[in-house]
């Protein structure tokens, strides 16, 4: 079936509309000619028996006349029954002119016919033979002519009869004919209700039922649906509303599982994304964690390297109480003269060895505060040229222990830098004491001039000497705490042994660099550069090297 | 008669302090507190007071403060004697009113600089 549902309820309506047009149809021309019949008894057959009634009673007054012109003698009367008679054969014309239209069928027509003949029978043999032969015998013995008319009035009479027979088979037939249509439109009118009954309930149970069928399996596949099954589809190749409708349900299940697909597919990469971000989460976590551990530690460590620091300035100090005395009383000892001279010089190496404890001690303390990050530089202006002169004025009697020669200069174009003055002068005293003591019998130059490294300005301190000089293997390990060249030096040149290491850690703290280049046998250079703007002093010491101290 | 107070609560300290000065000429007086400092500060008025810092009980700072706040006793000069040897011991001692820092151990020369300095003595 290709059509609509909406074509099959309105192809089975029509259906039915159909046979109630031909029910109108056929009911209307029945009752058509059951109307006709109507009319034609009501148009031919009444007014035929009324003119028929009419006839006879002309027909008696007729004969009642000739009966009064046999009774009337007088011929006055007798001329009056005459013109009575006249008019009513006048009146039976008027009547059968009247009657001719009313004829309904052959026989009717003849039987008419047969009337008039025979009336016009009795009106010839009255004025033919009874009125001349009444007027001849006017005795009144008028008997035998009178009787004369009967055949005539008889076969007038038979031709009535038959006439009426007539009007009265049609008028039977008529409504013969009105029961027939009546029966016939009654059955038709039975037997196609039935029929339409009947058509209409086979379409309708039909077409209810494969709607219901069909509504049954969209229902179905709808169920299956809903509960979650987008496998399979209806598959309905009708043209029709259910058709469509289980087209877009295939297509709308189609849509579905193209849709699940999808969703899963992003269910999916929300799952792998929701597993990334825990796997982050975790890291994230682990991360704080081991943040958190890092601080704890970094805390621990602070805390450790603060208990260390404390401990080492409270040491420093608990040493320095006792070292004190020591000293002390060593020097009392020495400026009292109460030590035999035999035995002064124990005095003396219990000073010795007092103040390099005292040495050792605060290399320690500067040691342990630069490693905690905790040295306070005290910038301030300093004076290079008066500066090289203080220094060689300190290192002069060093210088001369071992009979060296030594020699400051100061580039002229240096004047005031900005730094912190007490450590420079700690780093270029140790460093030129370390010269002074490795050198004998040479000369130690102490430089200062102004270099730009990296495009910074700063000033460079050369300490220059002519010693025993570092093998090239030890120059490496130099600045590291406890790293004199050996034993043997260390016990012979005396030393904290952190000298260097602390200079390195200083001049980093102020900014910039140490270095060594040395020969052994040939002697050392020490630089250590520091950025600092020189600003050219006004009142210049000596721009020339001067030499302090000579050879003794 | 002009003398130097010296206050240290150890006395190894002060009796090396004080002998050093003796042999050098100077007259002397030792207390192992600073209250007993302050005393003998305000009622024999010495010419120079060394002063430790850190001592059980009144300290060498709060004991210099009471010193120059004094206006009887303000003009003593008071040199500060101490292991303390940082930037900040030395800064918080100046702020007290030391009119100088002798660190220890003492070195016996820097010591009779010191004293010749402020007694003007030789």
């Amino acid at each position: 079936m290709r059509f609509p549902i909406r074509a099959k309820l309105l192809g089975a309506l029509a259906i039915d509309l159909l046979l109630m047009m031909v029910l109108g149809y056929f009911a209307t021309h029945q009752m058509a000619i059951m109307n006709e019949r109507a009319v034609f008894i009501e148009r031919h057959t009444i007014p035929s028996l009324d003119t028929v009634g009419d006839m006879t009673a002309a027909i008696n007054r007729y004969r009642a006349r000739q009966l009064e012109f046999l009774i009337y003698t007088n011929n006055g009367d007798r001329g009056r029954i005459l013109d009575q008679m006249r008019a009513i054969e006048a009146e039976m014309a008027s009547y059968f002119r009247a009657y001719r239209p009313l004829v309904g069928s052959e026989t009717e027509r003849i039987r008419l016919d047969a009337v008039e003949a025979a009336w016009q029978e009795v009106v010839r043999t009255n004025h033919e033979r009874f009125v001349p032969a009444v007027r001849l015998v006017s005795d009144g013995s008028v008997q035998p002519f009178y009787s004369r008319m009967n055949p005539f009035y008889d076969a007038l009479d038979r031709a009535m009869a038959e006439l009426v027979q007539e009007n009265q088979r049609q008028a039977q037939a008529s409504l013969e004919v009105v029961a027939a249509s009546y029966d016939t439109a009654r059955t038709f009118i039975m037997i196609d209700t039935v029929v339409a009954v009947i058509i209409s309930a086979a379409i309708g149970l039909f077409l209810a039922a494969r709607i219901a069928r069909r509504l049954r399996r969209l229902a179905h596949a709808a169920g299956r649906v809903s509960a979650g099954d987008f496998v399979g589809s209806i598959n309905e190749r009708t043209r029709d509303e259910i058709g469509d409708l289980a087209r877009a349900f295939d297509h709308m299940l189609a849509s579905l599982r193209a849709q699940r697909a999808e969703l899963e597919e992003r269910n999916r990469a929300l799952q792998a994304s929701l597993a990334r971000q825990e796997q982050l989460m975790e890291e994230v976590i682990r991360g704080k964690q081991a943040e958190a551990e890092a601080e704890r530690a970094r805390a621990a460590a602070e805390a450790a390297s603060q208990a260390k620091s404390a401990f080492v300035a409270t040491m420093s100090h608990e040493l320095r109480t006792p070292l004190n005395a020591i000293l002390g009383y060593a020097q009392l000892l020495h400026l009292h003269k109460a030590v035999p001279e035999s035995h002064a010089v124990y005095v003396e190496r219990i000073l010795a060895s007092g103040r390099h404890l005292l040495a050792l001690i605060s290399d320690v303390l500067d040691f342990a505060r630069i490693e905690q990050g905790a040295l306070e530089l005290e910038y301030s202006h300093v004076e290079v040229p008066a500066l090289v002169d203080e220094l060689a004025a300190m290192t002069l009697p060093l210088a001369q222990r071992n009979h060296n020669q030594l020699i400051a200069h100061c580039a002229p174009d240096l004047g005031t830098i900005e730094t912190d003055s007490r450590r420079l002068r700690q780093v270029l005293i140790n460093l030129l004491g370390n010269a002074a003591k490795f050198t004998e019998d040479g000369t130690i130059r102490l430089e200062a001039t102004v270099e730009q490294r990296h495009g910074v300005d700063g000033v460079r301190f050369a300490v220059i000497d002519t010693g025993i000089g570092i093998p090239r293997e030890k120059q490496s390990k130099l600045f590291q705490p406890f790293s004199q060249i050996d034993e043997s030096v260390t016990r012979r040149y005396q030393g904290t042994g952190l000298g260097l290491a602390l200079s390195k850690q200083i001049v980093q703290a102020l900014g910039g660099t140490i270095e060594v280049e040395s020969d052994a046998g040939i002697g050392s250079t020490f630089t250590v550069w520091i950025p600092a703007a020189p600003a050219v002093s006004t009142d210049s010491s000596s721009p020339e090297p001067h030499t302090i101290g000579v050879p003794a | 008669m002009s003398f130097i107070l010296i206050v240290d609560d150890n006395f190894d300290n002060r009796h090396i302090i004080g002998q050093m000065l003796s042999f050098s000429g100077f007259a002397v007086e030792l207390a192992s507190d600073a209250q007993t400092a302050l005393d003998i500060a305000r009622q024999r008025r010495p010419s120079l007071i060394l002063m430790d810092l850190s001592m059980p009980g009144l300290d060498g700072w709060t004991a210099t403060e009471y010193v120059k706040r004094d206006p009887h006793l303000r003009d003593i000069p008071v040199v500060a004697v101490s292991g303390h040897v940082t930037r900040n011991d030395v800064e918080r001692a100046k702020r007290a009113g030391c009119n100088e820092f002798l660190p220890k151990p003492i070195d016996y020369e820097h010591l009779i600089r010191i004293a010749q300095r402020y007694t003007g003595q030789n």
